[in-house]
């Protein structure tokens, strides 16, 4: 993507944009994104959270072949390892070499593949829910910047209005009828599919208006910019003009979106979890696992710090990557 | 009928009535063992009782709650005759005089009851209970479109002609609809009441020192719904200003009782008042006790011990208790969707073992043998369930082979989701049978469990349940949950939850319920027992067991007459 992008950028001459940065390109023959690159390979926290990102994304993708492979076994329990109070046996909740993070209470199934999988499971829901709401919110995002008029204040109200509901309460009110509604008349499988389409239907569907609020406003000063002046007088089809002359030039903001968005509907999934309205056990996610471990915070900690661990995780590495990216590709920005 | 109340709901403290006698013998750790007359025991203080979430009744005709039940009747609501506390299986279950004078004359082969009613004893304004109070208090159960949830025995042994529809004529004292035939039923003569049945009913002391169906309430004080959470009290205490919902009441000592008319010996009556406190959480309510934070120092709980603080609590020595409960928790299979064999390999295969140890262990489980708790007389284990373990999984998939049946065979597994263990405890089930040749889908419901299960069409293969005996009598088992005559509607299934049907299992109930004497009776009920055995009906899982914590300054007693409960007619303030 960013190859593609770079090459866009550079191919449109763009004397207007960043003098500074057409001045550094000449005498360094760099790329604005070769030098926001430079930029971010010097800055060690985000290189350190982009590596810890790197390697969930993968132990993510691999999970699910793990588990097929009998690598990972999240479902059998080993009530053998359990004692009389049905917790684990031995110090530090069961940690074995069998069992890397123990095992749970009252069934002894392992906690390493619940956490795992559960990985997987949760970062694929917030990922699909980042990609619809970037999605949707950027195209009302660039219909609003660029129409404006009465086009933008119809989106304008309706993003008022979507984020005036009270979506937590809604979503808990809706679950039940929505799933069936899901299940009877759209034909999702019912069970643990159900329940993640209608997180990440939910997700999005709340989720777009800050995005568009986001990139209206970049579009407002990009449309006033000569490419676009000259690309509308040159009779250039609407279409044409957002999405090959402004939405090349959205990419920054978009990317660090992203980056933000998606540690966001991960603790949000965690904590639907919580509520009961997401993918259900025996399947696993970080949210369940979580809600399963609360319970024995006190008596059985390891099984507790697995989980929050996980997310913790998950949410300030991409949020420290997030970070990086926004001080690297817009230096301008106050720090 | 179906009554939901009787029911043991996974989550909440639970429902039914009965009497659990083996708590006696088989309880673990008793520095006091329950019921075995506290001599430390002194008056005086003041008791806090916690509890999480509110009563759902005080009105002696609507309560149904084991643990409501049993602390009403220790501290205002007193019966015709009541359970003594024993440790002797048989003492214990024979109900002994409270307001009566002795425990009851019968006639005519069990149909006619007579008691007498005591010299001097007294309401809370000082006004002597009459006959006409006790008539009147069995009166009120037939008002059942507004004294709602409480037990309907009465109306179906009273003899009251029934109307066309088939429910007595009589529709209770709000209306005066058949007030004749009602007043035919239950005669007053003086201090002696009678009441006439129209089938035997051998154990009817039984069912009201179970219950408080029976019990007498003043037509002066009744407002129909708005007496919901009244209390207008005859026992030691009486309630100090009104009852709140959603917060508790204070109960006093109450002058007009006179404990030289109380000769049962179960109102101790030791804490000169008694707090209720309602509105927290069970985990919050679990912590302060295990940490003997000073708030309830001198409190008990009706919240149970959860899973999660059992290790905790087990260490605390003698301010825990473990003790057995009247319930019995089983699986339903649906005959409907499922053949004999295969009903017979899913009970093979049952992986009890692994459900106790997955819903907190021996200290909250331990197996059954049979839906009927090991406390109700007659009790006798079923072959079928001889040998709970871990499931044999092999045995269940020969079964299957030999029945030509197809593997893996599909099945649905509902159960009750509310619980924090519950899915845990299915999925410890779905191990051992999906290895025995089934292939388990698990359907966790969180709402409106009983109705669900109840639908005649519904399309799960087994379900979960939980039930106690309303009264110590295996009556009170069996026959309400299979007996398909009083069960199975177009709409309803009502508590036959896998549509169970059999003459044989029918023909038995008939004659258990007509029997005249409680021996034979109870032989009828335990070959009724051996047909739903042989047939598979249900395949029982284990019997409850209850872990309590209470506070340092606490003389705590719990006994099998308060359903495992705490006991507020034996517990006293350390002074």
């Amino acid at each position: 993507m960013t190859t593609t992008v770079s090459t866009l950028e550079s191919d449109i001459p763009d004397p207007t944009g960043h003098p500074d940065d057409e001045a550094l390109q000449k005498v360094a023959g760099k790329t604005p994104t070769r030098l926001a690159l430079e930029r971010f390979r010097k800055d060690k926290l985000s290189m350190v959270s982009f590596t810890v990102v790197v390697i969930y994304v993968v132990a993510a993708v691999a999970a699910p072949f793990l588990v097929k492979f009998g690598v990972l076994d999240y479902q059998t329990p080993h009530q053998d390892l359990l004692n009389e109070y049905t917790l684990p046996t031995g110090s530090w909740g069961g940690i074995s070499s069998h069992h890397w993070l123990g095992v749970e209470p009252g069934l002894g199934r392992d906690v390493l593949s619940r956490v795992w999988l559960g990985t997987t499971l949760s970062l694929t829901i917030a990922v699909i829910a980042s990609l619809l709401a970037m999605t949707f919110g950027t195209v009302m995002g660039i219909i609003a910047g660029f129409s404006g008029g009465w086009t933008d204040g119809l989106i304008g109200r309706l993003i008022d209005l979507t984020l005036s509901f009270p979506s937590t309460l809604m979503l808990l009110a809706l679950s039940a009828p929505m799933y069936a509604l899901l299940v009877n008349y759209i034909h999702v499988p019912p069970g643990d599919v159900a329940w993640a389409t209608y997180v990440v239907l939910f997700l999005a569907i709340f989720g777009w208006p800050p995005i568009a609020r986001l990139i209206r406003g970049q579009v407002l000063s990009i449309r006033e910019r000569e490419f676009v002046h000259a690309a509308v007088l040159l009779g250039a089809s609407r279409r044409r003009i957002y999405f090959k002359e402004i939405l090349p030039n959205l990419w920054a903001p978009l990317l660090v979106s992203f980056t933000l968005l998606l540690p966001a509907y991960v603790s949000a999934e965690a904590a639907l979890s919580y509520l009961g309205v997401s993918i259900r056990p025996p399947t696993p996610t970080l949210g369940n696992v979580l809600r399963d471990s609360l319970f024995f915070a006190d008596s059985d900690p390891v099984f507790f710090f697995a989980p929050a661990l996980a997310i913790a995780i998950i949410v300030v590495c991409f949020n420290l990557l997030g970070d990086g990216l926004r001080d690297a590709l817009d230096p301008k920005s106050n720090r | 009928m179906a009554n939901t109340r009787k029911r043991l709901l996974a989550a909440t403290a639970a429902t039914a009535m009965a009497v659990t006698l083996a708590a006696c013998g088989g309880g673990s750790s008793d520095n006091n063992k329950p019921g075995s007359g506290n001599t430390t025991a002194k008056k005086g203080g003041t008791l806090t009782y916690l509890l999480a979430s509110p009563l759902g009744h005080t009105d002696p005709q609507r309560v149904y709650v084991g643990r409501d039940i049993s602390n009403l009747s220790r501290t205002v609501y007193r019966q015709l005759v009541t359970f003594p506390v024993s440790t002797d299986l048989k003492t214990a279950n024979t109900p002994v005089p409270d307001l009566a004078t002795d425990t009851g004359t019968s006639s005519n082969g069990g149909k006619v009851w007579k008691f007498t009613i005591k010299d001097g004893v007294k309401w809370e304004d000082g006004q002597d209970i009459t006959c006409e109070d006790f008539k009147y208090g069995a009166s009120r159960s037939f008002a059942n479109d507004i004294i709602t949830g409480g037990p309907n025995y009465l109306l179906s042994y009273l003899d009251v002609p029934a109307a066309p529809d088939g429910s007595p004529s009589y529709k209770g004292p709000y209306t005066g609809k058949g007030q004749a035939d009602f007043d035919k039923a239950i005669t007053c003569n003086g201090k002696e009441i009678t009441y006439n049945f129209k089938k035997p009913w051998p154990d009817f002391p039984l069912a009201i020192a179970a219950l408080h169906m029976m019990d007498p309430f003043r037509k002066d004080k009744d407002k129909g719904d708005g007496s919901n959470f009244q209390i207008f009290s005859n026992g030691p205490y009486k309630l100090q200003g009104s009852w709140a919902e959603n917060t508790g009441g204070t109960l006093v000592r109450n002058p007009e009782y006179d404990p030289k008319t109380d000769s049962t010996d179960v109102r101790g009556a030791y804490p000169d008042s008694i707090v209720f406190k309602i509105g927290s959480t069970p985990e919050t309510i679990n912590n302060l006790f295990i940490q003997d934070s000073p708030d309830v120092q001198s409190a008990v709980t009706g919240n149970r011990i959860l899973p999660q603080f059992i290790q905790k609590a087990a260490s605390l020595g003698n301010r825990y208790q473990n003790v057995e409960s009247p319930y019995v928790d089983y699986l339903v299979p649906n005959v409907k969707r499922l053949a004999l064999p295969v009903r017979q390999a899913l009970a093979v295969a049952t992986n009890i073992n692994g459900w106790i140890t997955a819903g907190g262990g021996p200290k909250f489980y331990k197996p059954a043998y049979t839906i009927v708790n090991p406390s109700v007389p007659g009790y006798k284990k079923l072959d079928q369930f001889s040998s709970p373990g871990a499931g044999d999984t092999a045995a269940a998939k020969k079964i299957l082979a030999d029945a030509g049946i197809k593997m893996p065979y599909k099945i649905k597994f509902t159960y009750d989701g509310t619980a924090e263990t519950s899915n845990k405890q299915a999925a410890a089930l779905k191990d051992t049978w999906d290895k025995a040749g089934f292939s388990v889908s698990l359907n966790p419901l969180t709402d409106a469990y009983y109705p669900t299960i109840q639908d005649p069409n519904s399309d799960s293969d087994i379900t979960w349940a939980g039930w106690g005996a309303d009264w110590p009598s295996a009556l009170t088992v069996t026959p309400p949950l299979f007996d398909s005559r009083v069960n199975l509607s177009s709409t309803s299934n009502n508590n036959d939850y896998g549509n169970y049907k059999s003459d044989e299992f029918n023909k038995l109930v008939d004659q258990a319920q007509n029997a005249t004497t409680i021996e034979d009776q109870t032989k009828y009920l335990q070959d009724a027992d051996a047909v739903l055995g042989k047939d598979y009906a249900y395949i029982p899982l284990e019997q409850s067991l209850f872990n309590w914590v209470h506070g340092s300054k606490v003389n705590f007693e719990t006994t099998p007459a308060s359903n495992g409960f705490p006991d507020l007619g034996f517990i006293s303030i350390k002074q």
